[in-house]
């Protein structure tokens, strides 16, 4: 008997190349055209002038076309190339052949990546051959070459291996397709879910902490503007999409074997997984109800209506995908499972069974912790200046921790409903390495929370909060002064002088409280490295202001009496929002209802007294300054108001 | 040889096969019958290899198929709906099968050609469904394979078609000793082709035999007595069926034919005859005997 061993059957290959050659064809093209191409056109325009936004060029050129090809090429590709698994009269045909199901499983994942990979490769060498003989040097590098190419090569296996265990677990190629974007999106959107549901009844779990910050990365989808924009730090991410493609082929292999042909054209190809499917679809739905009407109607009742459409929606869509048949509407069984074990799910989290909602962690096990009123910034500048420095000694733990109490205290289950509320999280980091996070929300002002203030008005929190400590005053090459939309503009540029000023905003932020608003004046600091941080200048910062006067550029810096032609006072109306600020001032509010200061004296006193935007709009001013025909309007409540406006208008 | 023990396969919750035995001699055409979703295009999914079964066991000639390449290399399956690769001509399928199959003959693939007279430059799929049917067979007979397993082969041919396959497996029977199981829902379909018969109903088989033993063994005789019949008469033999038209009666018979001949020309009847049967008449009185409606089983 003649017999072949080799390890891949020609004729298949034959056969998988006219069933799937032309997705191969139509990505390479698609490439060729919108990156290959993109790059000589732009290279003929002589003086093309073209923004690099991205740390990664290459993908910037056609970034939509190449998104959409990245994410759309690798599921057609899996959907084609099991095609014979899903199909009765093939999948029949093609096990009865004398293959074995190893072989048959390399030999459609070898074609299917290398069908994949060519298209980039290709074009890659083309790129490759325009570096080495045109100028492209303010394009891309051949480090961006080489990472454009490894990039897209890893994303595009591990997408199609995603679609390959989906297309292993269905019979139905359409179900294969979507669902293999509905796992890529899963993780993302399972944690947001999980997340913003348990918020309606878990108090202090911190929402934005996940949301905001980790979980973005969880998917190749959410995640590329990480992959594409910046470079650092993923080279970890890249292996470990490698190490996730191995096993998910493996797993694909496993999965295979164990496949029953028959399973062709059903929906769910193993019996087993078919209720785990209909209660996680279920489940899924459940949340996207919660999360929809907490979104839309922030009300307990709505929720739970929510709750209940949505389950129903899904437990009888993931039925009618599961028995491929729109007649389910007499199977309730399952459904009567699912809701007792979703109310029990709720009961344990209202009733904190777990001690989520009490946990504090204690003293001995702190070694810092963090009391952040804006967690994006926060986040931000982690990742630009690195780990900041939190409260270490024991009263200021001591005070957080009494704080936190405070917070659960009062802390009521209606609180995310509010929409002018203020989270406030507090992150501790424990002494065996893990950190513990809870967010809070509360209305009101700061002031009305004293241990708060107090914490905000110590050093460590202001050091935390305000980048100006966290620069490096050796890479500030300029300084900017603003005042009123450039009314007047300085522009300090000797870096000794930058760098005094920065010490002397230092050393002021720290003797102001925290609160402090800006008005009329702002600094930019430009640095050489880390983008520019922006900073406001009023009367009170007495460290920059007696530079400035020292220097005799006070006078080029702020606001004086000199400066202003009048100020127009008035009771706050509604008129405000009908009108422009000169037709307001000038034409509609009658004469009676306006204080007019020209008074030298007054107008110093508003210049260094008034500086803030307050809570409550009860006054209303308009500065005309000389030469600017147009006013500039600010409001204040009553307390801060001048007295003799205040008398005046009572 | 094949050899098939307490076969079971469940689809979900429903059972198709229900502890299914079978034996098959090489070079024998073993006619499977049952009605449709008696069970038998999942008994031969099963025996090809294409299909797991849940229980039991299957090998040809003492290896399983099941995932075993060299007992696939040997055995050919064609479903009653032939598939081909879309758009490929009876060529490139031809090539496929070559690769495939190690003992693919190109001689013969072009001998059939002359007999069957089709283009192996058309496209399969332009081809009519009996055109296909041969296609299919060309390719398998081609591939010179020791089991041909087939699933309704003959059903929707003409007769012209129907006699042409036919010859070409008894053929291939008698030359190179292929063994052939072959389903049918109609006994007259296979009757002249098979030497085994057994017919499948939901998922057992509830008669097996020998054709010619059938056809040896079974008897229809047609007997006049001057007086009444001798009541002790025919308590040596079995007696399938039995009617009275006056004073003939006509009586199905089980035994030995000349034992029968004996036993009847002692009790010197006025007539004795001895009437053909077919295949189709055997089993319903066979059936009868065991309790099942023949008609509801097949055709």
């Amino acid at each position: 008997m003649r017999s072949k061993t080799s390890w891949y059957n020609h004729e298949m290959m034959k056969q998988n190349f006219r069933q799937v050659g032309w997705i191969s064809l139509v990505y390479f093209v698609t490439i060729l055209l919108a990156v290959v191409l993109n790059i000589l056109m732009k290279l003929d325009i002589e003086d093309a002038y073209y923004d690099i936004y991205f740390e990664q060029p290459l993908f910037q050129f056609s970034e939509v076309i190449q998104i959409l090809m990245l994410f759309a090429a690798p599921v057609f590709m899996a959907m084609f190339i099991l095609r014979y698994l899903h199909q009765k009269d093939a999948s029949d045909f093609i096990h009865s052949l004398p293959i074995t199901r190893s072989k048959l499983f390399w030999q459609q994942i070898g074609f299917g990546l290398v069908a994949l990979w060519l298209p980039i490769v290709l074009n890659g060498i083309l790129l490759g051959i325009i570096y080495n003989f045109l100028d492209v040097s303010h394009f891309f590098t051949i480090n961006h070459l080489f990472y454009w190419l490894s990039l897209t090569i890893i994303i595009l296996s591990f997408v199609f291996s995603v679609s390959i265990v989906i297309g292993m677990i269905t019979g139905i190629s359409i179900i294969q397709g979507i669902f293999t974007y509905v796992f890529l999106f899963f993780p993302v959107g399972f944690t947001t879910l999980v997340i913003f549901n348990l918020n309606f009844g878990m108090i202090g779990i911190p929402e934005s902490y996940f949301i905001d910050d980790r979980i973005a990365h969880f998917s190749p989808i959410t995640d590329l503007g990480n992959l594409f924009m910046f470079d650092k730090a993923t080279t970890f991410k890249l292996v470990a999409y490698i190490v996730l493609t191995v096993i998910l082929i493996l797993f694909a292999l496993l999965l295979y074997r164990k496949r029953p042909v028959e399973a062709a054209s059903q929906a769910i190809a193993f019996k087993k997984l078919k209720p785990i499917f209909i209660y996680s679809f279920t489940f899924c739905f459940t949340l996207i109800g919660g999360f929809y009407f907490g979104f839309i109607q922030q009300a307990y009742q709505w929720i739970i209506i929510g709750y209940v459409i949505f389950s129903l929606i899904g437990y009888f869509v993931s039925q009618m995908i599961v028995q491929k048949s729109w007649r389910v509407f007499t199977t309730w069984r399952e459904y009567g499972y699912f809701i007792i074990g979703f109310t029990c799910l709720i009961l344990v989290i209202l009733f904190d069974l777990t001690g989520f909602e009490n946990r504090i962690p204690k003293t001995e096990n702190i070694e810092s912790v963090y009391v952040i009123d804006d967690m994006y910034g926060f986040v931000e500048r982690e990742q630009l200046y690195g780990e900041e420095q939190g409260f270490t000694t024991l009263d200021d733990i001591e005070a957080v921790q009494k704080l936190h109490q405070e917070l659960i205290d009062q802390a009521d289950r209606g609180n995310f409903l509010y929409a002018d509320r203020m989270g406030l999280t507090i992150r501790y980091q424990l002494k065996n390495g893990r950190t513990f996070v809870r967010e809070y929300y509360i209305t009101g002002d700061v002031a009305d929370y004293p241990l708060l203030h107090n914490l905000m008005q110590t050093e460590t929190y202001k050091k935390y909060s305000e980048p100006i400590f966290r620069i490096d005053e050796a890479s500030a090459y300029k300084l900017t002064f603003t005042n009123n939309y450039d009314y007047k503009q300085l522009v300090i540029s000797d870096r000794e002088q930058v760098v005094e000023l920065i010490n002397r905003y230092r050393e002021d932020i720290l003797n102001l409280p925290i609160q402090e608003g800006g008005f009329m004046t702002e600094a930019e600091i430009h640095l050489s490295n880390q983008g520019s941080i922006y900073l406001n200048l009023t009367p009170k910062y007495e460290g920059v202001i007696s530079w400035l006067e020292q220097e005799g550029l006070y006078n080029q810096v702020m606001l004086t009496i000199d400066d202003i032609e009048t100020v127009i006072f008035a009771k706050f109306t509604e008129d405000y929002y009908n009108y422009s600020d000169e037709e307001l001032f000038e034409r509609v509010l009658p004469e009676q209802d306006k204080m007019t200061i020209t008074d030298d004296d007054q107008l110093e006193f508003i210049l260094d007294h008034m500086y803030g935007e307050y809570d409550e709009e009860e006054y209303m001013a308009a500065i005309y300054l000389k030469g600017n025909n147009f006013p500039y309007v600010f409001f204040s409540d009553s307390e801060n108001v001048p007295s003799f406006v205040y008398e005046y208008f009572n | 040889m094949i050899h098939v023990q307490e076969i079971g396969k469940a689809f979900g919750k429903k059972q198709v096969l229900k502890g299914v035995n079978l034996t098959v001699n090489k070079g024998s055409i073993y006619g499977l019958l049952g009605s449709n979703g008696a069970g038998k295009t999942t008994l031969l999914k099963v025996l090809s290899g294409i299909f797991k079964q849940d229980k039991g066991s299957i090998s040809i000639d003492q290896a399983p198929v099941f995932e075993h390449v060299l007992t696939k290399q040997r055995l050919i399956f064609i479903p009653d709906q032939p598939y081909f690769f879309s758009h490929y001509t009876v060529k490139q399928m031809a090539e496929f099968y070559a690769e495939i199959y190690p003992e693919w003959n190109q001689q013969r693939f072009l001998h059939l050609q002359q007999i069957l007279n089709l283009d192996i430059n058309a496209k399969v799929h332009q081809f009519s469904k009996g055109m296909q049917r041969q296609v299919s067979f060309w390719l398998a007979l081609s591939t010179m394979p020791d089991y041909l397993i087939l699933d309704e082969p003959f059903d929707g041919l003409d007769a012209v078609v129907r006699k042409k396959i036919k010859n070409l497996i008894i053929n291939d029977v008698a030359e190179r000793a292929m063994t052939v199981i072959v389903s049918s829902h109609n006994l007259r379909e296979v009757e002249d082709i098979c030497d085994h018969i057994g017919i499948l109903h939901h998922g057992q088989f509830i008669l097996e035999k020998d054709l010619d033993d059938l056809k040896s063994d079974i008897h229809k005789i047609q007997v006049a007595f001057k007086h009444d019949i001798p009541e002790p008469l025919f308590d040596a033999f079995t007696v399938l069926h039995r009617e009275e038209r006056g004073s003939v009666h006509l009586i199905i018979v089980k035994g030995n034919q000349d034992q029968v001949d004996q036993v009847i020309e002692q009790a010197n009847p006025l007539v004795y005859d001895r009437l053909p049967l077919t295949l189709e008449e055997i089993f319903v009185y066979e059936m009868e005997g065991v309790g099942y409606a023949i008609e509801n089983i097949l055709v």
